[in-house]
């Protein structure tokens, strides 16, 4: 296998452009898979990009996206343009589906990719960020709909919820990652591990995130490059193993967690709709001090920049039904009245804890995947969570004294904390269904290709 | 290739990033080995690059006798940020105060790590 990771850190378009044509040309093999990894300054010329990368490579596979930065031999880059080629030994294939809502989008996709690979890489939108018309529609819809659920009894309220869920489901704002592995895993033979990645920027902006899959635009939508061959995946979160029971994972996660305080949560499918008896913004607001919310007019004026904040210290954490897994989803004051999640919550207890972020263990423990790397590997290929960024700043560097003692050959992408479905059995604490596993921060991905 | 050239081929992207000023490369006794200002008449960089060259002595100082990572100075609407490269350099940055620096502070880690390597046998 032959892989070349071409760069360009300059964030002035032009020349960005120029350097990249340049390194290509120097590119002495014909790669199958080409990856395309554009920034926070680049994204928006992704069609240069990508008309460059199908002049050149047309009949490769090919996958783009856009991260938070990316990890190339002891150095990090958050600007500029980053793609990753490979002369792949075994079989791969890239497969997409585009905007038929997010629950028919993944079964459609699964079986498009249908059975017998080895590795799905799965790149799908946990939040998209539509245009104004859109945006301006799903307000009114979360006060119409919470308008009625302030009226009525509990069992309405949980068809309320679940009305608006799916609602959001139809309209593609939400990829709930544990029903989309689920799906995924299902419709490819459950044997096939997956690894998500799950897009969110960390300043969002209309339109985004988007995905290209073999030089086509399918946002909002989902694709997965599929790989048939010696290649294995490993996933570590930052927590110690789970417990066997609800108190047994709560005692372990608040000794772990920063200002940790019990709550009731009333949810159903994509939505929290009441913590503590209030609306969960209200909630948030009346426990940090400091925060104001925003206006729709602010949080319309952010996404027109590109700035809208999607990342923050403070969540509601729950623990799962089906395997006492615990997983959190951030809060912030957006102008929302129904909160919606990331994940599917008809799975969890309905208590849970409202929670400040907190790492322990240190830098090192984000890379703990790389003790999984065997000795005839060829190239490894990991995602971070680039909340790590704002976690350690400067310090994120030490990641570099870990991988050296593993890997010659790597590259790495910082992305939102990635879902991750294995087939295997395991103990981690953001197991949060059978082989389904997300936590909010701090989980990484390992991807190792090995020698023929 | 000449290895100033290299070294503002490093340095070039900041530099095109409206948010930063000026990027300086100065030298043990404070005189800049490489500069890229903008032109912005509301800014006085000169006078900036100036007192800049004052402090980088006492900053090296506290690099190497107290394992100072970087130093940080904040002016009216202004962020001098000020990072070790080497025993014998330091980069700094001039940027406006409301640039978010979490990102462009790995960036500048990673040239800082660049030009190490470059100039350290």
């Amino acid at each position: 296998m032959r892989v070349s990771v071409v760069h360009s850190s300059e964030i002035n378009i032009r020349k960005c452009y120029a350097e990249i044509r340049e390194k290509l040309d120097l590119v002495d093999f014909k790669p199958n898979v080409v990856m395309l990894f554009l920034t926070e300054s680049t994204w928006m010329f992704w069609k240069a990009f990508n008309e460059l990368l199908q002049k050149r490579f047309p009949e490769a596979q090919m996958l783009g996206i856009v991260i938070e930065g990316y990890v190339l031999t002891r150095t990090i880059h958050t600007r500029g343009v980053c793609i990753l080629l490979m002369e792949y030994d075994g079989d791969v294939r890239v497969f997409h589906e585009k905007g038929k809502g997010a629950t028919k989008t993944a079964e459609n996709l699964g079986s498009k990719i249908g059975r017998g690979w080895d590795l799905i890489v799965l790149a799908f939108p946990a939040i998209y960020f539509p245009g104004k018309l859109r945006l301006g529609i799903t307000f009114f819809n979360d006060r119409r709909f919470y308008g009625k659920f302030q009226k009525v009894n509990e069992t309405e309220r949980m068809k309320i919820m679940e009305k608006y869920s799916e609602y959001l489901d139809r309209t593609n704002s939400v990829y709930p990652m544990n029903r989309t592995l689920r799906i995924l895993a299902r419709k490819t033979g459950g044997d096939t591990p997956i690894v998500g990645l799950n897009l969110l920027p960390l300043q969002a902006a209309t339109s985004t995130p988007f995905i290209l899959a073999n030089y086509r635009f399918v946002s909002p939508g989902a694709a997965a490059l599929c790989f048939k061959g010696r290649i294995n995946a490993y996933y570590s979160d930052i927590f110690p193993e789970r417990g066997k029971s609800y108190e047994e994972t709560l005692e372990i996660i608040k000794g772990r967690l920063a200002n940790v305080e019990d709550v009731r949560v009333t949810k159903k499918g994509l939505v929290i709709g009441e913590i503590n008896g209030i609306k969960p913004v209200d909630f948030l607001l009346e426990k940090v001090k400091g925060y104001e919310q925003l206006s729709e007019e602010e949080l319309k004026k952010l996404l027109d920049e590109g700035k809208l904040q999607t990342f923050t210290p403070y969540g509601v954490g729950f623990v799962s039904e089906k395997t006492f897994g615990f997983t959190v989803i951030g809060l912030y004051p957006y102008p929302i009245n129904f909160y919606p999640v990331l994940f599917e919550l008809d799975y969890f207890h309905d208590e849970g804890i409202f929670c400040g972020e907190h790492y322990k263990g240190g830098v090192k423990q984000l890379v703990r995947t790389f003790e999984n790397a065997k000795e005839d590997s060829e190239f490894h290929f990991f995602i971070i969570d680039s909340q790590s960024i704002f976690s350690f700043g400067r310090s994120l560097f030490q990641i570099f004294d870990v991988i050296k003692l593993y890997s010659r050959n790597y590259f790495g992408i910082m992305l939102q904390s990635p879902p991750f479905y294995n087939p295997k059995p395991s103990n981690f604490m953001s197991e949060i269904e059978k082989g389904i596993h997300y936590f909010a921060a701090g989980s990484t991905v390992l991807i190792e290709f090995m020698r023929k | 290739m000449s290895l100033l050239l290299r070294i503002s081929e490093l340095l070039e992207p900041f530099s095109s990033d409206p948010g930063i000023y000026m990027v300086v490369l100065h030298r043990i006794d404070g005189v800049p080995i490489y500069v890229k200002a903008k032109r912005d008449k509301k800014v006085k960089l000169t006078t900036l690059l100036y007192w800049l060259e004052g402090q980088i002595k006492e900053v090296l100082y506290y690099i190497f006798t107290r394992n100072l990572s970087e130093a940080s100075f904040k002016f009216q609407d202004m962020i001098v940020r000020m990072y070790p490269v080497s025993k014998t350099l330091v980069l700094s940055i001039i940027a406006r105060d409301e640039t978010p620096l979490y990102k462009l502070d790995l960036d500048l880690e990673s040239a800082c790590r660049e030009i190490n390597n470059l100039v350290v046998v």
